[in-house]
């Protein structure tokens, strides 16, 4: 197993009290393998990735375990986890239009990764190391001697996905890479994202919040709704029996070719992250809510005999069809 | 690219230079009155006694001032003058040149603001950098706050209070001017020493003032570039702190600071008037001072186009290096 997660919490300190912005969130990715997440805005997908990386700003991460490649990475110590930073668990940011600094040349950006991580190369050989990296995502080699503003967002993102295999990491977190470009582009650079990770052999966590995208591109997908994780399964069994009503109204809501007419949205909108709901968090919103729902919080449990991988926090996971 | 930026920048420097220059010719020409006419009468008040034929004075000044002539030829004589360096005759104490009495107090101008704008400039912006830095030691708060407090004294203030505490009452540093009083300058380690006796409290009071202001200017720039996205991402790439402040951090937030740097520059030659007049410090700031008090006209307007023209000067040097530190600029003219 290349990523185990178990139990992962965040919660934010607020004047209103604690924020929960993640709860007990369990999920595990094996080498190579490709993981999605999606869900709504504020419902914890990008904090998720963040607590991985440890860069939340003022949150509390609290987890019962984090194993990356073997090795526990909640008693980490500060100096250490910047170490790991890119070198085994890299990130594709979300903002590609502003993750780059302004002011300074691509090759210094990209340089600097190896220059704190210890790696050092004569002049020409990181001119050509970079070129290379560069070329691997359909930039061309002199790219790095640009500055941002002299490229476009697309090749702005490719330029991020250069700097994440740079070190070759066994982790791509990429939270939501691509939803800052426009839908021609986002298809090209997904696509370019996916072929290096392959070629790195590299297990990636995709943040995203358009299934349709999602499906295409990930094996396992986890839906999170209010900062839980309510379903994970393997994509093309989430999308043919979807085990949670959340998810089934998700994959409701997009549209296809063979429904025509007006498309169906999720009535409501998600609960405050600082009240911890009684009962199922969706339960509001639910058009199959029960008196069960309101009043004992469902766990993640199996739900597919023939899939037992197949997870959904739902009690009437059975009556969905 | 670089060239049509750099001719285009000289361009506007010289269309400065041209309407500081034409503004100064004509403002006090608008001026109700005559500069001639009201200098002799107040000659003539003061000293009473023979009056000769005044006519004749005002036409015989005017002739040698060349004010006789009509206002187009005036104007193409000042500017020919000018091309000379010839900025004309102090009214108030002929026959010293104008030219000459702006020389005689850059120096001390120049070395004073210049020495604390420096200082100020270098302190505050590191101070307020690392005010701004949640991973900088928190001992770095106190004297940020001590200058922040400062920086809102108005710096006169500042001299003042100096100059009562450490001339007046302690007698630890002299009250004025920019030597020992009786000696002139010479290359020597006595000179040197009296310029830094003289200079050091309007130099601390300039200082005190200055250096909050560019703290605050700092402090407000690196916290919102610290939450830009690409802070978040050189984070993420598990670069060292100092890196991600000095290189990711300040550089992007300097460079506000560094145009206010080149402007206040700039200004230096004229920056610190009431410093100079509280101190009686020797350089251009008091020398205006005892013009305009003196109703020197030539020298006033003298000191101001010099003044323009330094401006425009430390402009368009600071047009020159600003795309070397933001690559953005020159590809925004370009475009």
């Amino acid at each position: 197993m290349l990523l185990d997660v178990r139990n992962l919490s965040v919660e934010y300190v607020t004047p209103k009290g604690p924020a929960y912005a993640v709860n007990d969130v369990s999920f595990s990715l094996k080498k190579g393998g490709r993981l999605g997440l999606v869900g709504e805005s504020g419902s914890g997908k990008s904090t998720t990735v963040l607590a991985l990386m440890r860069l939340l700003r003022g949150g509390r991460i609290e987890a019962d375990g984090i194993d990356l490649d073997g090795r526990e990475l909640t008693g980490l110590s500060d100096p250490a986890y910047r170490k790991l930073r890119f070198a085994d668990m890299a990130m594709v940011p979300q903002g590609a239009m502003s993750s780059l600094n302004p002011v300074l040349r691509i090759s210094e950006q990209m340089g600097d990764i190896f220059d704190d991580h210890g790696v050092r190369h004569g002049r020409s050989e990181r001119r050509a190391i970079l070129g290379d990296l560069l070329e691997r995502v359909g930039l061309s080699a002199n790219v790095q001697d640009r500055y941002p503003h002299e490229l476009s967002g697309g090749m702005k993102q490719r330029v991020c996905i250069a700097m994440a295999i740079a070190l070759g990491p066994d982790l791509i977190l990429a939270d939501e890479p691509t939803s800052a470009l426009d839908v021609m582009v986002q298809k090209q650079v997904l696509a370019t994202l996916g072929r290096v990770q392959r070629e790195l052999g590299a297990g990636i966590l995709l943040i995203g919040h358009d299934m349709a995208l999602m499906a295409h591109f990930v094996d396992d997908l986890g839906v999170m709704y209010a900062g839980r994780l309510v379903e994970t399964g393997p994509v093309r069994r989430l999308f043919a029996k979807p085990r949670h009503p959340y998810t089934k109204m998700l994959i409701d809501s997009l549209p296809s070719f063979e429904r025509r007419g007006t498309f169906k949205g999720i009535p409501g909108v998600g609960p405050s992250l600082l009240t911890q709901l009684e009962g199922c968090p969706f339960h509001p919103r639910c058009p199959m809510a029960t008196d069960i729902c309101r009043s004992k919080r469902p766990d993640p449990r199996p739900v597919d005999a023939e899939e037992p991988r197949h997870l959904a926090a739902c009690h009437l996971a059975e009556e969905l069809s | 690219m670089y060239f049509d930026y750099v001719l285009r920048r000289f361009l506007v420097m010289l269309l400065v230079i041209f309407l500081a220059v034409t503004i100064n010719f004509a403002l006090p020409r608008m001026m109700p009155g005559d500069p001639i006419e009201s200098q002799l009468s107040q000659l003539l008040a003061q000293g009473g006694g023979s009056v000769g034929d005044v006519g004749a004075m005002v036409a015989a000044y005017r002739e040698k001032f060349g004010l006789d002539q009509p206002v187009l030829h005036q104007y193409f004589n000042y500017w020919g003058a000018l091309f000379r360096l010839d900025l004309g005759f102090s009214l108030a104490s002929y026959p010293e040149r104008v030219g000459a009495a702006i020389l005689a107090g850059l120096p001390w101008t120049l070395g004073l603001l210049g020495f604390a704008t420096l200082v100020s400039f270098t302190v505050g912006t590191l101070l307020g950098g690392l005010i701004a830095w949640p991973k900088a030691s928190r001992l770095w708060r106190g004297p940020g706050a001590v200058v922040l407090l400062l920086s809102s004294v108005p710096y006169f203030l500042i001299g003042m209070v100096l100059l009562y505490f450490f001339a007046v009452v302690w007698r630890i540093f002299p009250a004025g001017g920019g030597l020992p009083y009786g000696t002139s300058p010479s290359f020597d380690w006595a000179t040197v020493k009296g310029i830094l006796w003289h200079g050091t409290l309007p130099a601390a009071s300039i200082i005190l003032a200055e250096t909050g202001a560019w703290a605050v200017g700092m402090r407000g720039m690196l916290v919102s570039t610290l939450g830009e996205d690409h802070i978040a991402l050189a984070e993420a790439k598990g670069l060292k702190d100092k890196r991600i402040f000095r290189r990711y951090g300040m550089r992007s937030a300097m460079l506000p600071q560094l145009t206010k740097l080149a402007l206040t520059l700039g200004h230096i030659v004229s920056g610190a008037i009431l410093v100079e007049v509280i101190f009686s410090y020797p350089g251009i700031g008091f020398r205006l001072y005892q013009a305009i008090q003196a109703k020197d006209y030539f020298v006033v307007q003298g000191i101001v186009v010099f003044l323009s023209i330094s401006l425009a000067l430390a402009t368009f040097i600071l047009d020159l290096i600003y795309p070397l530190i933001d690559p953005r600029i020159s590809a925004r003219r370009r475009g």
